[in-house]
This record gives C-alpha cells, sequence and structure tokens, in this order.
C-alpha cells in the first residue's frame, strides 16, 4: 500500500455489474517529499474504489494491484485501486535529516 | 503473482480508525524503499503491517507474499501487500 | 483505476479464439491539468481495452488495468490487461466539476 491524498470525486453513469456499491476517489500517491510537505502533491491522481467514505484532503492506505480486489474474495470485482484506511495521524522523520 | 522481497527503512507510523478488519489491531509502518546508493529513496514510501516491533530509523525486510500476508493477518480478503519479515541487524 | 476517452474502435478479424466477439476500443487516458486543476487534459498515450459494458465513441471512460482487468465473468480468461469497467459521468476536484457527461 501507498499513502494518498484524495481530491475529488468520479460518478459513473453506467458500470460493469459487479461493481455498485462504493464510490470512486481521486487520489494522488503521495513521494516522501510531499509526505514531509518539503513539496506539493503533484503527478498523475488515480481512481479509487472506496467504501469506507473518505472525504477531500483525506489521507488514505492505498492498495493497487491484485490486492485491491481482495476484500470481495470470493466475488470478483475488476477493481485495481482501494481505500484499505482512512489515515488519522500519519508521522514521519525524513531520513535525510538523519 | 510474483513474490517480492525488499529492504527498506522505516521513516514512520501511520494510525487509522476507520479501515478495512484485517488491520484492526496491527501497527502501520511507513518504510522508505532506498535506491542502490543506500540513500536515495526509491519510489513512493510503503505501509506495512509490523509483527516484529521494528522503529523508526531501522532496516526492515518486507515481503510481497499474499500466502503469508493472509496466514498473517487471519485473513482471507485483506488488501494488504507489506509485511515485516525481519529487522536487519545493521 | 484511471479515466480515458473513447477515441475510435478496433476491428480484428483474425485474432487468437479466446478474443473472438470481444468488442476493443482505442482509448486515450486522460489527467488533470497540472496548472488550473480545472480540466481534464490528454496525456498523450493510447492503447487498447476490453469493453464489457456497451461504451461508445467520445466517452469518458474508468479503465482497470493489471491482472485486476480479468477479474469479471467475462473477462476472466482472456490473455488482457485492460478493460473498460465504467462510463464516466462527473469528475469533481477541489469541490469544483472538472468534466460532466452532459455538457
Amino acid at each position: 500500500m501507498r499513502i494518498a491524498e484524495v481530491i475529488g470525486t468520479v460518478t459513473l453513469n453506467r458500470w460493469h455489474p459487479s461493481l455498485g456499491g462504493g464510490s470512486y476517489r481521486l487520489a494522488k500517491p503521495l513521494s516522501l517529499n510531499e509526505l514531509t510537505g518539503q513539496a506539493k502533491p503533484s503527478g498523475e491522481p488515480l481512481v479509487v474504489y472506496d467504501e469506507l467514505g473518505s472525504g477531500i484532503g483525506s489521507r488514505i492506505a492505498l492498495s493497487e494491484s491484485r490486492e485491491a480486489a481482495m476484500p470481495f474474495y470470493p466475488e470478483v470485482k475488476p477493481i485495481d485501486a482501494y481505500n484499505a484506511a482512512i489515515l488519522d495521524a500519519v508521522r514521519v522523520q525524513s531520513p535525510h535529516h538523519d | 503473482m510474483d513474490t517480492i522481497m525488499q529492504i527498506g527503512l522505516v521513516i514512520g507510523t501511520a494510525n487509522a480508525t476507520v479501515k478495512h478488519p484485517s488491520l484492526e489491531g496491527w501497527k502501520m509502518l511507513i518504510v522508505q524503499l532506498l535506491a542502490a546508493d543506500g540513500k536515495s529513496p526509491d519510489g513512493d514510501p510503503l505501509l506495512a503491517v509490523d509483527s516484529m516491533g521494528a522503529g523508526l530509523g531501522e532496516r526492515v525486510i518486507l515481503t510481497s507474499d499474499g500466502a503469508s500476508t493472509r496466514e498473517l493477518l487471519k485473513s482471507e480478503t485483506t488488501p494488504v501487500r507489506w509485511t515485516v519479515l525481519g529487522i536487519c541487524d545493521e | 483505476m484511471f479515466v480515458a476517452k473513447v477515441t475510435g474502435s478496433v476491428v480484428s478479424t483474425q485474432k487468437v479464439k479466446t478474443m473472438v466477439g470481444q468488442k476493443l476500443l482505442l482509448v486515450e487516458p486522460y489527467r488533470l491539468d497540472e496548472k488550473d486543476r480545472t480540466k481534464l487534459v490528454t496525456t498523450g498515450r493510447t492503447f487498447v481495452a476490453v469493453d464489457t459494458i456497451g461504451a461508445g465513441e467520445g466517452d469518458f471512460v474508468l479503465i482497470t488495468q493489471g491482472s485486476s482487468a480479468r477479474l469479471t465473468p467475462e473477462t476472466k480468461s482472456l490473455p488482457i490487461d485492460t478493460v473498460i469497467i465504467g462510463i464516466v459521468d462527473t469528475v469533481h476536484v477541489d469541490n469544483g466539476c472538472v468534466f460532466s457527461r452532459n455538457e
């Protein structure tokens, strides 16, 4: 899992019948410098399936690829990014400042 | 799926109240994988589940082995990929 | 997942047996405009995706990539890694609308 910051929401007009129930968030994965506030979040956001109710500005645990679909096992859903946790506190000490 | 073992530096911790049930009761570490020079970050920091009691500034071995993650967390449906396999002596 | 625009379809008569009957579309991933975060812009990349929900040219769609693309009854035995799983209605960023299907 990576840490990502939620910046928006995506709604669907139509979806694969196995989906539904969750909502879709736009989120940017954070690099070390972005996490420590030394750089502004940049890079392409991705769309994350969210069952936990994250909001704009939430920092989430972003599960990707095959693991992202594991919460639905043995059902299958074509999900490659999943919100595994809404983080209350993130404490980071940059290794460059040791 | 390929299993990968990596060495990373523990740079922080994260807490969550609202989370997938398989994360209940586990400590989450923030681990930065390092490039070949042993200093520069390689990729984004990762969230890893820790059962070893690793601390800030320690180097840890991470594994992405799905079977051992499911066994450790006692969950067939966990979205977790990385768990701490060991703490490096130095 | 990510948002992409359907830019065309692909017709292939000679293809592996498992792909017979599969609808293939050309898609172009879009990203948030870095500067003013008020619109989606093309990434300039393009690739082929399997359509499971009846998307058409001009639609903005949601795409899943990697092994998760095979996690549907329609695609589970296909040699594919990119699938269209939804048609996008709206995209909001920082509480402002950056894409709406009806505009």
